[in-house]
């Protein structure tokens, strides 16, 4: 891979470090200007000084935990179920014939349509969220986990297996580790995924959470929390972005182009 | 060299097809034939009644004209495939569930590319449990063989076509099967590159005497490495005729081209295969 040298990659991002704050600079001066309507957007100073008590008074980190713990649990336990099932309905055609249908079907339901459903079903807990966000990241690695099993090189499974594998093996050896650039891909997404039903859980009913906080600050126009908030999902978005960057670099260095 | 004549007299008709059909036979093939569906319902013979018997300890090569059912009738000896008619032992088994213990090194390239090359020539001892010291000791002596020392730890991307044969070839040797099966294992590779992985496989042989199967549709290969050339008709392929090939071992790839001998060999089979390769031709014609 073509690496920009490292004083190169130092100059960009002070490029864009200089963007972002140059934006900053004309929210806040068309904020002071009565130029945009800061009961609709807040502006930079304020939401940073609210930002700032959020994190002092200890009530971001409390709800910035429910709300990681919801999505976590989701990337996991969707993970896990996605994989399993690629795998099973991949490898086992008649399961595949009388599942992937059916999977496939209720795919085109809107999932988050059917949050309420879910808080009926399990209630106004953390458990809700956990099921909106696992569904959510199951399909992404499901249906990217079944289409790299349906792509594994045949002959590799037969030389595998004429080598004497068993049928674990040839699983273990050969199936998971051709679909990780798949699962990563479909895990990739998830993360996302993870986060948008944790937090849409919460706005249709919990009683903590970023997104309850979300939702309250609206209802009482605090938008500079909003904003607050908004800038948290973001550095957890790009936090765990990087992370995965990681993991990819070190699961895909067999990869031409990920040394 | 025992030239050409009518398969059924040189080989001698064996119905049962016996475990021990003859004298030290591992593989024996009796009026094997194999017919493939085409997409149109129409229905390719691809091989007819083959009748063939390897021998322990040999190295045979299967060699016709392109197209005819080589590989087919490989894969049938190898257990990945059933024919429609006729009967396969191998070590005394029918192989309804495959053969045990075989080895097979295909025209593609099915190195894992997940693994390094140390890791993929591991892998048969791994599938068998065998303890990891001996499995690292097994293939640091193989990868020494044939020159990969230095590329333990690299990703099969990372090498060249001839280097990835290599790992392949030494991979399958690590295991120790009992039979190894080779179909075009060097298609695709320039000239100097083959000359190099024959001499390879001429030195891994005379070290690991295994009984060895080779498929190939080029005849100096087939005449270098083996003690016996099996010629292929075109399609439906059976079995035209046979040849000894008393060349000396230890050989050399490139000494053993010059000899009289050599060029008498493929003097004789080329005259053969040429008449086979000319039916081919004109058989696709028809198609």
């Amino acid at each position: 891979m073509n690496r920009p040298n490292v004083p190169e990659a130092i100059r960009n991002r002070l490029l864009v470090l200089a963007m972002v704050a140059f934006g900053l600079i004309v929210w806040e001066l068309a904020a002071d200007r009565k130029m945009v309507n800061t009961f609709y957007t807040s502006k930079p100073t304020v939401i940073f000084t609210d930002f700032y008590q959020f994190a002092r008074s200890g009530e971001l980190f409390t709800h910035l935990a429910i709300t990681l713990r919801e999505a976590f649990s989701g990337l996991v336990f969707g993970t896990l179920a996605g994989v399993v099932c690629g795998v099973a309905l991949g490898r086992v055609v008649w399961l595949g014939n009388l599942f992937e249908p059916i999977i496939t079907a209720l795919y085109g339901i809107p999932k988050l349509a059917l949050a309420p459903i879910f808080i009926l079903w399990f209630g106004l807990g953390l458990e809700s969220k956990i099921f909106l966000s696992a569904l959510l990241v199951f399909y992404l690695v499901f249906f990217s986990t079944f289409a790299g099993i349906r792509s594994i090189d045949a002959n590799l499974v037969a030389a595998i297996r004429l080598m004497g594998a068993s049928r674990l093996q040839l699983i273990t050896r050969v199936t998971l580790p051709s679909c990780v650039p798949w699962i990563l891909t479909g895990v990739r997404g998830g993360i996302g995924a993870s986060l948008l039903g944790a937090i849409v859980g919460e706005y249709m009913g919990a009683s903590a959470g970023l997104g309850w906080m979300i939702q309250y600050a609206t209802t009482t126009y605090q938008i500079e929390r909003v904003m607050a908030c908004i800038v948290v999902l973001l550095l957890i978005g790009l936090v765990l972005n990087k992370g995965l960057n990681a993991c990819e670099r070190r699961l895909l260095r067999w990869r031409p182009g990920h040394g | 060299m025992s030239g050409s004549g009518s398969p059924a007299e040189r080989i001698g008709h064996d119905p049962l097809c016996r475990p021990q059909p003859e004298e030290g036979s591992v593989i024996c093939a009796d009026g094997v034939t194999k017919a493939y569906h085409l997409k149109n319902r129409k229905t390719v013979l691809a091989i007819r009644d083959i009748r063939l018997h390897v021998r322990s300890r040999e190295f045979l090569s299967i060699v016709g004209p392109s197209g005819c059912g080589k590989s087919t009738l490989l894969t049938l000896l190898a257990g990945l495939d059933r024919p429609d008619a006729g009967r396969i032992v191998v070590n005394g088994a029918t192989g309804k569930d495959g053969f045990p213990n075989l080895g097979y090194i295909s025209q593609s390239d099915t190195l894992l590319p997940w693994r390094t090359v140390m890791e993929n020539v591991e892998i048969g001892l791994e599938l068998r449990g065998r303890p990891k010291n001996e499995r690292r000791e097994t293939a640091e002596r193989l990868m020494a063989q044939v020159g990969l020392t230095g590329f333990e730890k690299s990703y099969p991307f990372e090498l060249s076509g001839g280097m990835r044969k290599r790992a392949a070839v030494i991979r399958t040797l690590a295991y120790d099967p009992d039979i190894i099966f080779m179909d075009e294992p060097f298609v695709g590779l320039d000239a100097q590159t083959r000359d190099a992985l024959e001499e390879d496989i001429l030195r891994l042989w005379q070290e690991h005497r295994k009984t060895i199967v080779l498929v190939t549709h080029d005849l100096a290969e087939a005449i270098t490495l083996s003690d016996r050339v099996v010629l292929l008709t075109a399609r439906p392929a059976t079995v035209k005729a046979e040849y000894d090939i008393p060349l000396p071992r230890p050989r050399s790839v490139v000494e053993t081209r010059f000899t009289p001998q050599f060029v008498a060999l493929q003097k004789t089979i080329w005259a053969d295969l040429g008449d086979e390769v000319r039916r081919a031709v004109a058989g696709l014609g028809h198609e």
